[in-house]
């Protein structure tokens, strides 16, 4: 905006709108031109075409470029033997296609490893922050169960990605951690700029890491990389790439240690539960009056749904999820727990199956007398934190599948009505508690979360063309506990839980962005709602260290929503109580306008503080999503004090585990 | 206290009133159960332990002692003096019935009745390493 536009306040908005062209009219004109070059096949010129039809605007709108269009359009040019060879970093790519590397998220750096990626067909995203980027990429496998790539510079980008790493390590997300530039030769040297040892600092945050010194070697630890990735319990495995390596030339297979086809480089076979064993647990499960599957992570990764759900149904079986991912069991569901915490207490037999991140006992709201059968892939995971009636080493599907035939059928009606009980009370908690926060809202003029996260929820169940279509998701503080209550999940990976078990607050808009593309693409469990918007809930918090990807988000047109709580502070600020001169470490300016920024991103921005204001909003943000592509962001003005339960009762309270909003475990 | 899956629902008192208000306004509140202390005995503490583990631990842990420091105004409830509310029998019912300091909920409807509550406060002063 020039000098004299900002004294008048005269923006192209503004003056679109003294023009007679509203600013909802601006926004749809820009994103209609963009949406129709993508449906026209993307060319590089439809994307030039791209102006703004308001007569008096000379400042240029916001566009993508041509030449990213031109490049997303380029077909995959793998690196091949013949001729100059393959480089080191296109040797590692070739495996990465033929194990189906399922993405690529990254910023600029580590160029000869993410361009040999790119060029031999990954999909490949590139954004504006790498600790983004990685929760992207962390996103995407949430939402699909598929391994997936990050990558930075080798320093700082790097070193901007540990929080995600980290956050995908408690989730025990395969996310292949890639990063490098600087070369061997400059070790210990200070050599030019950004010389870092990486290995070190994903040390306890990673299943496995190698930094790569013999060139040779580098499709011996792709297969490394991979068996690690998609073998048992999969975690973060991270790779660094030093230039002598990746840039290494090759002109035969011959000169490559172990190149090996991936069937020979590791196994598919996955451990089957023992015939004593699941004589064990048919009959602890038929002894038992209250019995209860948590299933875990592991049965999302290992797709045993559909087993879960004959299992469940076979024995009256109650089924509560875990993991970073929510959805492997309906949470309407008749049998689901997870909206029922009165029952949790009741169950006197729990069997958790691929319960990654094992909670001890006091921290899932269980009896203490409650028998245990754990199911896991590795052994040596038996027994740790939660002591066990009965340990079972198998993959979780192949457990499954071997219950759902060895079960007795059986009706257990008692606990199926105290179940249903369960649920009805805890509603009735929830519908209470909106009522509660409509009226606060109504008074101060400022949206209560409950509101927020109870609205989100009603209007994917009923102005969204399929609820089950919709990925959502979200984070932050207060909104985090409140919303986490209201949203639910109904299918395989239909909502991602960012802060499981790190509780980092800040990846989950960029995750959400990830999810959108697993969407996007159809990828795992997102097949069949192609191109569907995905909602993000989060807080003014969380957003900061995310927001800069909308711009990603609306190059790369992923359709996404993003509900921000904005209550002006640091949720945790409560934290100060004890401390007057402290509270203000916990403040921010208030009434911050995410919405305006969102706008300089090239997003849709809302602006509401009722509920009507928010409805609307929501319907108009999800309509640009669905036909136009276009990204939104709705700031919802609240006050920091609704999370105080002295000023706005009931407050903040953590949520019963496992069950809706859970994040610990 | 934490993990509040039926968190209390509460007369919206404190709508709109300022902070120093509030505390009145809460003070105010007939003192729920307070002709129902039952005894003080060895039944009492051990139920009011096994709800302690249910609902208290993530905010003011296993041994009282708040050293979770994601939340990091619960109390440390083995030092009495270091109460929000105070620390007489009627204050810790008042504080866990109702809520207590800016920050903790009312627990009343999770634990299901007064001698719940009750149960509670026994556990509590049971975790007592001084005298208020």
């Amino acid at each position: 905006m020039s000098e004299q536009e900002q004294q008048a306040g005269q923006g192209p908005v503004a003056r679109a709108e003294a023009a007679g062209t509203s600013r909802r009219d601006f926004l749809r004109k820009s994103a209609a031109g963009v949406g129709a070059a993508v449906a026209a096949g993307a060319s590089a010129s439809a994307f030039t075409a791209d102006q703004v039809n308001i007569a008096d605007v000379t400042i240029p709108s916001i566009r993508i470029p041509a030449d990213f269009t031109a490049s997303l359009a380029e077909a995959p040019k793998p690196g091949k033997f013949e001729g100059s060879g393959m480089s080191g970093a296109e040797v590692f790519a070739q495996v990465c296609v033929k194990e189906e590397l399922a993405a690529l998220f990254c910023c600029p750096g580590n160029y000869t490893v993410i361009n040999a990626l790119a060029a031999a067909g990954i999909p490949a995203y590139g954004g504006r922050m790498e600790g983004s980027m990685c929760a992207m990429a962390d996103g995407f496998s949430r939402a699909t169960g598929e391994v997936v790539a990050t990558s930075g510079t080798e320093g700082p980008g790097f070193t901007n990605m540990i929080m995600n790493i980290a956050a995908a390590n408690a989730a025990r997300t395969p996310l292949l951690v890639l990063a490098s530039n600087m070369m061997i030769a400059g070790d210990d040297r200070e050599a030019f700029i950004q010389t870092g040892y990486q290995q070190p600092l994903t040390t306890g945050i990673r299943k496995y890491g190698k930094r790569l010194i013999d060139p040779s070697r580098v499709h011996e630890y792709a297969g490394y990389a991979f068996r690690e990735l998609k073998s048992g319990v999969p975690g973060p495995v991270h790779l660094d790439f030093p230039a002598e390596v990746a840039r290494a030339r090759f002109k035969s297979p011959d000169e490559l240690k172990d190149y090996y086809d991936k069937s020979q480089y590791r196994s598919t076979s996955r451990p089957h539960p023992g015939a004593a064993e699941m004589t064990r647990v048919v009959s602890m499960l038929d002894k038992a009056q209250r019995p209860l599957i948590v299933a875990g992570q592991g049965v999302f990764q290992r797709g045993g749904w559909d087993a879960l759900m004959k299992v469940a149904e076979k024995g009256d079986i109650a089924v509560a999820t875990s993991g970073p991912t929510r959805g492997a069991f309906p949470d309407d569901h008749r049998l689901c727990v997870m909206a029922a915490p009165d029952a949790l207490l009741s169950a006197d037999l729990v069997i958790f199956v691929g319960q990654y991140c094992m909670p001890s006992p006091g921290e899932y709201r269980f009896s203490p007398d409650i028998k245990a059968v754990r199911v896991h892939p590795d052994q040596n995971d038996l027994g740790r934190n939660w002591p066990l009636d009965l340990g079972v080493v198998s993959d979780e599907a192949l457990f499954l599948a071997a219950l759902q035939d060895a079960v007795k059928g059986k009706k257990r009606g008692a606990w199926v009505d105290e179940i249903a009980k369960a649920k009805q009370a805890y509603q009735k908690h929830l519908d209470d508690t909106y009522q509660l926060g409509l009226e606060y809202s109504k008074k101060t003029n400022h949206l209560h979360p409950a509101v927020i996260g109870h609205e989100t929820q009603h209007f994917i169940d009923t102005g969204t063309d399929d609820r089950l279509a919709v990925v959502s998701g979200g984070g932050g503080w207060t909104i985090g506990l409140f919303s986490g209550r209201y949203m639910r999940a109904r299918r395989p990976g239909q909502m991602i839980v960012p802060a499981y078990q790190y509780g980092a607050i800040g990846p989950d808009m960029a995750m959400m962005m990830g999810a959108c593309a697993a969407v996007q693409r159809g990828v795992g469990p997102q097949q069949g709602y192609e191109g569907a918007p995905t909602i993000c809930v989060t807080s003014d918090a969380g957003v900061a260290y995310s927001m800069f990807e909308l711009d990603t988000a609306n190059k790369y047109r992923l359709p996404t929503i993003t509900i921000v709580y904005n209550n002006n502070a640091w949720g945790v600020w409560t934290n100060a109580a004890r401390s007057a001169r402290s509270l203000q470490m916990y403040l921010f300016q208030e009434n911050l306008r995410y919405d305006q920024m969102a706008q300089g991103l090239g997003a849709n921005g809302e602006y509401v503080r009722t509920v009507d204001e928010f409805r609307a909003a929501l319907a108009r943000a999800w309509k640009l999503a669905r036909d136009e592509k276009v990204s939104s962001l709705i700031n919802c003005q609240a006050l920091k004090e609704f999370t105080s339960p002295r000023d706005y009762p009931p407050g903040i309270a953590l949520n019963a585990e496992p069950g809706v909003g859970a994040v610990a475990h | 206290m934490a993990s509040n899956p039926q968190d209390s629902k509460r007369p919206p008192c404190a709508l709109l009133v300022p902070a120093a208000s509030l505390l009145l306004c809460i003070g105010l509140l007939p003192a729920v159960g307070a002709h129902a202390q039952p005894a003080a005995d060895a039944a009492a503490v051990q139920r009011g332990g096994q709800l302690f583990q249910q609902y208290c631990t993530e905010c003011h842990g296993r041994d009282g002692r708040a050293q979770v420091d994601v939340i990091s105004d619960a109390s440390n409830l083995t030092l009495p003096a270091d109460y929000y509310n105070g620390s007489t029998d009627q204050d810790l019912f008042n504080s866990i019935a109702n809520g207590a300091g800016v920050a903790m909920p009312g627990w009343r409807q999770a634990v299901g009745s007064d001698e719940a509550v009750w149960d509670l406060v026994h556990f509590v002063k049971s975790l007592w390493v001084e005298q208020p």
